[in-house]
Parts: structure tokens; sequence; C-alpha cells
């Protein structure tokens, strides 16, 4: 190997090994000051690691600011999201992909509308429906427009493009129904979409905030973002117990994406070779 | 070859009911809120609702504060969307260019901070920027360089937003970008290292023009995810200093639901929207440039 | 894997549904209480006591966030489902007497700071009983000062000036006398509550900011940054407040009583003395500030009026207003129940004390919040000299105008007998 090649290859691993510091550092700092005490964490020159490691922010952040309670919200909320779209995204990108109906070019482009339309822009009317049919700080408040996310939609019409239609055509062929096909032979083939879709969908639940933020007003139905918020305008000045609030919400994410980073990647790849 | 069923709408129906609900009736109330002077008094009794026609939309093009907000976040579009597509790009390459082993490894590494709540990225940024006792200021101490008031002051404090967003946004494009690197055939590269071309010559002849419609699509989405700015600035900086940081949306939010002036919030969501609009109008229309097909 | 896949969806989805309809359970309420933040926490901490004493009553208490509970109560009053009994921010007193949402209230104790009484009231009639109090006043570093030659903090703004400049001195880099986070109003509304000419005028129709009075107390707030006396930093830059007090970062903090837990929380016993309270210096003397805190009101819904009343006469003894302090930090509204200990022990609140006897009440319009956001936003702009005083005061009045064009036509209308009257109402009306 050449002198220019090994240079180049040594400060490739140099410039990733770079990013990857800047990316891991600030999530792991803040993890490091969740665990120090007042006087550590506000010196002059900053600490990296705690020195005399203590669980006072997290207990104090979970048993003062019921921590416990907005984690529990933020998971079913999560958990219902997730479930809804999976079901809305699997047969309605099913039916827009291999089902002929009239209207079928309409809703199409209904869907990829959608996708262009800010969905936090629409925050206002959306409040007043919700106060309108008394749903303002129910989880339905936020799972049901949430569920109505075009992306999901999108990414599972293109993948199951992709695959062939004979599958399913003798099938037809065969005279079995339209929900049958559907259960025992579409689901099973778009199942990993699926996945992937459900994982997105989960993360993206999981971290929104504006609207949470508008749709919960009571307390106690908080998602982990929006009281973390609330939590910060009140403690901003106390550095460790909302180090210990940002890491508890940040950690479950990054668990998640650990273990499902084959379905979720995929998603996002799928989502740059859509339209 | 596909027949005609009517049990195919059944299957798109659910779909429809919730984007109708949620995404298109919404859309139409935003308009017609924005034609109203609908505030407070007009919660409390409907007789103080009056229809204003375009008042809201002329008051908002001689609003400082709305200008100012415009500005910010096209700031951020500007600055930010070309620093995430750069990045995303170079650490894409860089990625595809190492040993197959390490590669799971550094693309998780870069792409955690998408999966993370940009509150708690904000949480944590606020105390790293902190311009008495953060990390940031710290380190440039260390190479001898003056301290920066990150956030606190009107100039940079964007520029802190900027960097947030983009840190926390690149390793989206990445992945993408690494994708669309898989399918350039070795055979190009082969055939250019042949004729003896050198590093740089490949990136530009062959690697930049056969990844352009992949960044053309990524730009697209970086632009609609950054021109929706909000909890960064919500929780950084809550807008401030001097305003520099408030965001359209976070303006929308703050004239919606702190003032409750509903008719001038819903105004500038509309705005929000049709430059939205404008930029997928612009992508469309230089796409086809871009793409083989 | 995959049926098995869309099954678990199956069952999530089930789950879900039953999960989110675990919080949709209403039991009957005797009496529907809504607070907010840590007084819910504190309140349905008394509640037992209060229905041990009232046999068949059952209270629910529903907490609210302070950042909605305006917009909740709102939403609750015009979709006619209010609670009988709500806790309201002095400052959103007024929408909700606007609205004609409360009922008037009668005498129920003789010992509240007249401040406190005052905002509760419109045209005469009142529509709070107060609960706690609060004020914003000088939390400093004695011994600081005392290094720098002085016993106690000045009484005028020219005095304690000097001791800001002298205090500066003996200050190391990056140290100052005051911290006025250019992104809180509440400093600059007290001292402009300190001038005579009021911030609105003709009957709160119009903005008042390019008067001589309040030019006067944004010039005096512009010098403070200008001298490097207080660094321009609004709060988000602290890191922890009470420490960085306790090294000495800042001598002077102008804030409210939830400070003195904090700063017991945060420090440990042995830097009590770091740390003090003194009411606000004026212009000429000892100054007024503002007076806030949250009453208690009666919705016009109600339906229960009288065992309303009986819970906030409940609460209002001086027993439970001791709790509400013990438990949140928040000061008695009453002036007796300071007599009683802890409150009558603790030096630190004898300052408070006599501040809250000097108040000046803001204009109680629906306006307010936002018109002293709109203040804060401006006087940062002059704070950083990109607006002079002349120039930003009047460009804000024409803005306060704006917001208040509304207001103005409701005023109008309400000159004919049969719309709402906007402030409270004749007092005719009102009598039952």
């Amino acid at each position: 190997m050449s002198l220019q090649n090994r240079t180049l290859r040594a400060g490739t691993y140099l410039g990733l090994a770079v990013l990857a510091g800047a990316t891991l550092f600030p999530l792991l700092w803040v993890t490091s000051i969740a665990l120090m005490r007042a006087p550590e964490a506000a010196a002059g020159t900053p600490s990296l690691w705690p020195h005399h490691p203590t669980l006072v922010n997290v207990i104090n952040i979970i048993s003062r600011q019921h921590l416990g309670r907005y984690f529990f919200n933020s998971l079913v909320v999560a958990i219902a999201t997730m479930a809804l779209s999976m079901l809305v995204a699997g047969s309605a990108g099913y039916g827009l992909a291999r089902v002929e109906f009239r209207g079928r070019r309409m809703v199409s482009w209904l869907v990829m509308l959608g996708v262009l339309i800010p969905n936090q822009a629409l925050v206002l009317p959306l409040f007043e429906m919700f106060r309108t049919v008394h749903l303002v700080n129910h989880y339905a408040a936020l799972v049901l427009p949430a569920a109505a996310n075009p992306v999901g939609i999108v990414l599972v019409q293109a993948y199951m493009r992709a695959i062939p239609a004979d599958i399913l055509d003798a099938a037809r062929i065969d005279g079995a129904s339209e929900w049958r096909i559907y259960r025992s032979i579409v689901v099973p083939l778009m199942a990993p979409m699926l996945a992937a879709v459900g994982v997105l969908i989960f993360v993206v639940s999981w971290n929104d905030f504006m609207w949470p933020m508008i749709a919960m007003q009571q307390e106690s139905m908080q998602t982990l973002p929006v009281a973390l918020a609330a939590i910060d305008r009140e403690h901003y000045q106390d550095i460790g117990l909302m180090a210990a609030g940002a890491t508890m919400t940040m950690l479950p994410m990054v668990f998640v994406f650990l273990a499902s980073q084959r379905y979720y990647l995929r998603s996002v790849i799928a989502g740059s070779l859509t339209d | 070859m596909m027949r005609k069923r009517p049990s195919g709408a059944l299957f798109v129906l659910p779909a429809l009911v919730l984007l109708a609900v949620f995404v298109f009736i919404p859309l139409i109330g935003v308009f017609g809120l924005s034609l109203t002077d609908f505030d407070v008094y007009s919660v409390a009794n409907p007789a103080n609702l009056h229809v204003i026609g375009a008042a809201n939309y002329w008051h908002l093009l001689r609003d400082r504060q709305a200008w100012q907000a415009l500005e910010t976040t096209l700031v951020v579009v500007v600055v930010g969307v070309p620093a995430t597509l750069l990045l995303s790009l170079i650490s894409a390459l860089m990625i595809e260019s190492i040993a197959e082993r390490w590669r799971g490894l550094f693309r998780t590494a870069l792409f955690v901070p998408v999966v993370c709540s940009t509150v708690a990225i904000a949480i944590s940024w606020r105390y790293l920027l902190n311009t008495r006792f953060g990390l940031v200021n710290h380190l440039l101490g260390l190479l001898g360089l003056r301290a920066v008031d990150w956030l606190g002051s009107p100039h940079l404090a964007i520029l802190a937003i900027t960097i947030v967003v983009v840190w926390k946004g690149f390793g989206y494009g990445m992945i993408i970008v690494s994708a669309a690197r898989k399918e350039i055939p070795d055979e190009l590269y082969d055939a250019a290292r042949i004729e003896g071309a050198g590093v740089p010559h490949r990136l530009l002849r062959i690697t930049v023009p056969m990844l352009a419609p992949t960044l053309g699509l990524l730009a697209l989405l970086d632009v609609s995810g950054y021109w929706q700015l909000f909890a960064e600035p919500y929780v950084l900086t809550q807008g401030g200093p001097l305003g520099s940081t408030t965001s359209l949306l976070l303006l929308m939010y703050e004239r919606g639901f702190r003032w409750w002036r509903w008719g001038a919030a819903s105004a500038i969501a509309m705005a929000l929207t049709a430059v939205m609009w404008l930029f997928a109008w612009v992508q469309r229309h230089t796409r086809a440039g871009w793409r083989g097909d | 894997m995959s049926s098995a896949f869309g099954r678990a969806g199956a069952v999530a989805a089930l789950g879900a549904t039953i999960l989110a309809c675990a919080g949709c359970t209403h039991a009957p309420c005797g009496l529907s209480v809504w607070a907010i933040g840590s007084e819910a926490d504190a309140l349905e901490r008394m509640v037992p006591g209060f229905e041990a004493s009232h046999p068949g009553v059952s209270v629910c208490v529903q907490e609210l966030a302070w950042s909605s509970a305006q917009v909740r109560l709102l939403s609750a009053v015009a979709a006619g489902d209010p609670p009988d009994v709500a806790q309201v921010g002095d400052t959103d007193l007024a929408m909700l007497v606007t609205l004609h949402a409360l009922r008037p209230q009668r005498h129920i104790a003789d010992d509240f700071f007249p401040g406190a009484l005052q905002v509760t009231r419109f045209n005469g009639v009142s529509y709070g009983v107060p609960w706690y109090v609060d004020t914003r006043l000088l939390f400093y570093r004695p011994d600081i000062l005392r290094r720098a030659g002085f016993d106690r903090p000045a009484r005028t703004w020219s005095g304690w000036l000097k001791q800001m400049r002298a205090v500066k001195r003996i200050l190391g880099p990056g140290q100052y006398a005051l911290l006025a986070p250019t992104n809180e109003y509440e400093f600059l509304e007290v001292l402009a509550l300190q001038e005579p000419a009021p911030m609105l005028r003709d009957g709160d129709r119009y903005g008042n900011f390019a008067s001589a009075s309040f030019r006067r107390a944004l010039s005096f707030y512009k010098s403070l940054y200008e001298q490097h006396l207080a660094p321009r930093i609004d709060d988000r830059q602290l890191v922890n407040l009470w420490w960085e007090m306790a090294r000495g970062d800042f001598v002077f903090y102008v804030s409210g009583p939830w400070n003195i837990g904090e700063f017991r929380r945060f420090l440990p016993p042995r830097d009590e003395d770091l740390w003090m309270t003194a009411p606000m210096p004026g212009p000429n003397g000892p100054g007024v500030s503002i007076i806030g805190g949250s009453d208690f009101v009666v919705l016009r819904a109600s339906r229960r009026a009288l065992l309303a009343r009986e819970f906030i006469r409940y609460m209002l003894a001086d027993r439970q207003q001791v709790r509400l302090y013990e438990l949140t930090g928040d000061l008695p509204a009453r002036r007796g129940v300071w007599r009683l200990p802890p409150l009558a022990n603790d030096v630190k609140l004898r300052a408070f004390r006599s501040q809250l006897e000097r108040v000046r009440p803001f204009e109680a319009i629906p306006e307010w919040d936002e018109i002293m956001d709109g203040m804060r936003r401006m006087a940062a702009r002059v704070a950083a000299g990109d607006a002079s005083v002349r120039g930003a005061t009047a460009g804000f009045d024409r803005t306060v105008d704006d917001w208040l064009a509304k207001r103005r036509e409701l005023l109008a209308r309400s000159a004919t007998p049969t719309a709402t009257p906007p402030r409270g109402g004749s007092r005719a009306a009102e009598e039952r």
C-alpha cells in the first residue's frame, strides 16, 4: 500500500473518531453531570467525571418531579401510536400499491400532499377540535393525530410496489378474499417494513414535543419531553437535576435504537428511495 | 396485473379518515382562523369574534417580530442545511471507505443523536455552551481562545442553535447517503483508477454526481425539518437574546398559546406552510436535472 | 415470525386502549378544585383534614401546570364545565372577571395584606380570596457588603448604586454586584411601579410607557448594565444560582420568597449567614414592590357555592396557612399567621413581612402579562444599546395600543346597558 493511501486511511479513521467523539461526548458528559453533586457540577473548571458519584439527582427527579408518571405516559402513547400507525399504514400502503380501486390516484396524491404539510402549523385548530370533543388531556389526543402520519403509508406503499404482483394474483385466482390475502400473504411479506415503520414511529412519538405540550395541559398526563421542558423552566439553575432528567429521557430511545437498529435504519433508508 | 375490487378502498379508508380529520380539516381550519380576530375574548363569548379578512396578514407584513422570526428561521435553513449535507456526505463516504467490521460502530455513534429527544439534547447543550462553566468555552480556553458568550449574544445564539441542529441531524443523512453510495457500481471506480484518476478526481467526477439526486432529496427533508424549528430555541434560549432565536413556529406558539391571539398566530402558520410548499415546488423543478429517471 | 408480529401489534393496540382509558374514569366529586403545580400537591395533602370535618364530602383536586392554567380554566368556562373552586394567579384574575365567570366573594378574614386584597377587587367588588402572597425584594451577601463598608442595603436608588459600585471594586473578574437576568421582567416592573405615573393610561386603554416616570425607571435599569454592575445574561446561563451566589459571583439579586427555600436546599446550614433579605430601595426612600400570589375563586357556574366557601375558609385557617408554608414555602396571605412559628422565628422572612406592607398593584387587565413580556423585550434592546430610551418607549406605546384595541372596543360597547361590563360590572348587578 502506498504511503498516500496509508495516510488517507489513517486520516479517515481519525476523522471518524473525532466525529464520533463529537456526537457521543455531549451525551456522556450530561450523564456524568447527572451523577455529580451541585458543587462539582457548577465548578469553575468543569469535571468530566463524577469524583463522588451520587444518585441524589436521579432520586430527586423521580421522587420530587414524578418522572415515573411521565415515563409511563410516554410509553403508553408511543406504544399505542406505534400499534395504530402500523395497522393504518400497513393496510393503506398495501391498498395503494397493490389493490386497484376508484380514486386510488387521488388518494395517493392526498397522501403525498400530507407529507408536505408542516404538521406543527396545524396545532391551533387541532387543539380547538380536541377541546370541543373534550379529549384534551387524553392519550387519544396524542395517539390519533400522530397515527395520521403519511410517511408510514408512503414507506409501506413503496415497499409493496417492489414485491412481484404474481403472488397476489395467484391467490386472487384461487378465490381468496381480499382480507384473507392481506392477512395470510401480504402481512408476512411486509412485516420487515412494518417493523421498520413501527420503530420509526415509536421514536418519533417518544420525542414529539410541541403538540403534546399543547394537548396535555394536565401535569399528570404529560409525556417525558414535555414534562422535562416544564421542569426545566423552573429548575434550570439546578444543572444536576436537569442532567438527570435529560439522561433519563434520552437513554430509553438509545436502547430502543441499539436493539432495533436493523429495522430503524431500514426505514430511514427507505424514506429516501420512495418518491 | 390488478383487478378493480370494491374492497380496495376499505384498506385505505382508515388512513384517509385520519388524514382528513387530523391534517386536511385542520389545514382548512388554520386558513379560516387566520381570517378572524379569534382571541381570548372570543373563547368566552363568540359574539366577540369577527371576520376581518386579510388584516392579520397585513399586520404581519409590518410586524418587526415576524420579520425577525423569518430571518432567524431562514438563517438556520440557509446555514444549517448545507452544513448538514456536507457532514452527512463526508461521514458517509468515510464510513463506506473503512473496514467492514468498524462500520457498524461508527454508524451507531454518529446516528445516536438522531434518536434522542430534542428537549433533552437542548438541555444538555445549554450546559455545554454555558459561558462561565460550559465545556465548550473551557476547551476554547485551553486552546488559548477567549470565552464566547454563545447563548447571550444575538449573533452567536442563532449560530449556536444551528450547530446543535446540525449536530443532531447529520447522522440521518449519513445513513441515507451511505446507502446510496453502496448503489454506485464499483466498475466506475475501477475504470477511473485504470485511467489513473486520483482520489479527489474520483470523488468529484463519480461519487458526488452519482449521489446528487439523493442529496437533493435530503436537502428537502432537512429544509422541511429545519423550517419547523421549535424545541431547540424553546429550551435553549426561549427565543432570546433580543428575539434573535425566535423561530416562526416559536412566534406562532407564543401568539397562539401564551397570548391567545389565534387569528394572528394562524396567519403565521399559513405563511409557514406556504413557504414550505414553495421549497417543495423548487425542489421538484430542480431535481429533474439530477435524477436519471 | 410475521403472524406473531401481527398478533403482537394487535395486543399492543388493545393494551394501549385499555391503558388509555385508565386515565378517563371520573369519580363523582362532592367538590372539584383546580390548583396549580406544587400548590396542588400541598392541597391534596390538606384535603383529608377538610373531608374529615365534613363527613360525606369528597374533594377532587386537579393539578394544572402554571404555563397553561389560565387557558384551561378559560376553556372550561367556555365549555360550561368549570370546577367549583380554583386557584388563580393574581395576573389571571382579570380575564376571568372580564368574562363574568366568578362569584363575588364576601368577607372571610380581617387580616389580609391590603395589597393582596386590592388586586382581587374590580369596581369595588372582590372576586377572589387571597391564599398566599408573593413579592420581590433584595437577596444579598451581607459579608461582602460589610467588606465594602456598608452595614445594610441602601434605601434609595442612589445609595444602592453607590453600594453596587463599591462592591464591584472589591469583586474579582467575572463577578458582579447585581444579578438582573435580561429575560425576567419583574425587576423592571418593580422599578416602574416605584415611579408615580402608571404604565397604562385612560382607564388602561393606552400605553403610558413614554411617560417621564417610566423613562426614569428604564434609564436606571439601563445604567446597571452600562456600568457593568449587572451582567447582560439571561437566567438560562446560570448553572446553580445558589452556589454561584455563595461563591460571590453576585452580591444582590431581586427575587421572590421561594428562593429562601431554594437557598436552604442547596447550601449547607453553615452557609446560612452568606445570604440575607432586605426590602427594595426606591427612587427617594424605601421602595414599593409588586404584589403577586394566588387567590381562591368560586366559579359562577358552581352549584356548591356554600360548600366552596367552607372549603376556602378551612384552607385559610391558621393551621392550614402554616401548613401551606411548610409544604411549599408560600407566604400566608393573612398577617395574623406571620405571628406564629415557624414564620415568626425566621429572620429571612422579616424583610418580606415589611415589603408586603409596601406594595403597589399592577394594572389588572387581561393583556397585562403580554404587555410585561413586551416590556421585557423592549428593555433588553435598550440595555443592549440597540435602542434609545425615548425611541423604544414611544415605539412600545404604539405596540401596546395595538394590543389594547379589542379592549377599547369592548369598553366602548359596554356603554350600552346589555353588554358585559368589562371590569367586574356595577356593584348593583353583583349584590344578591
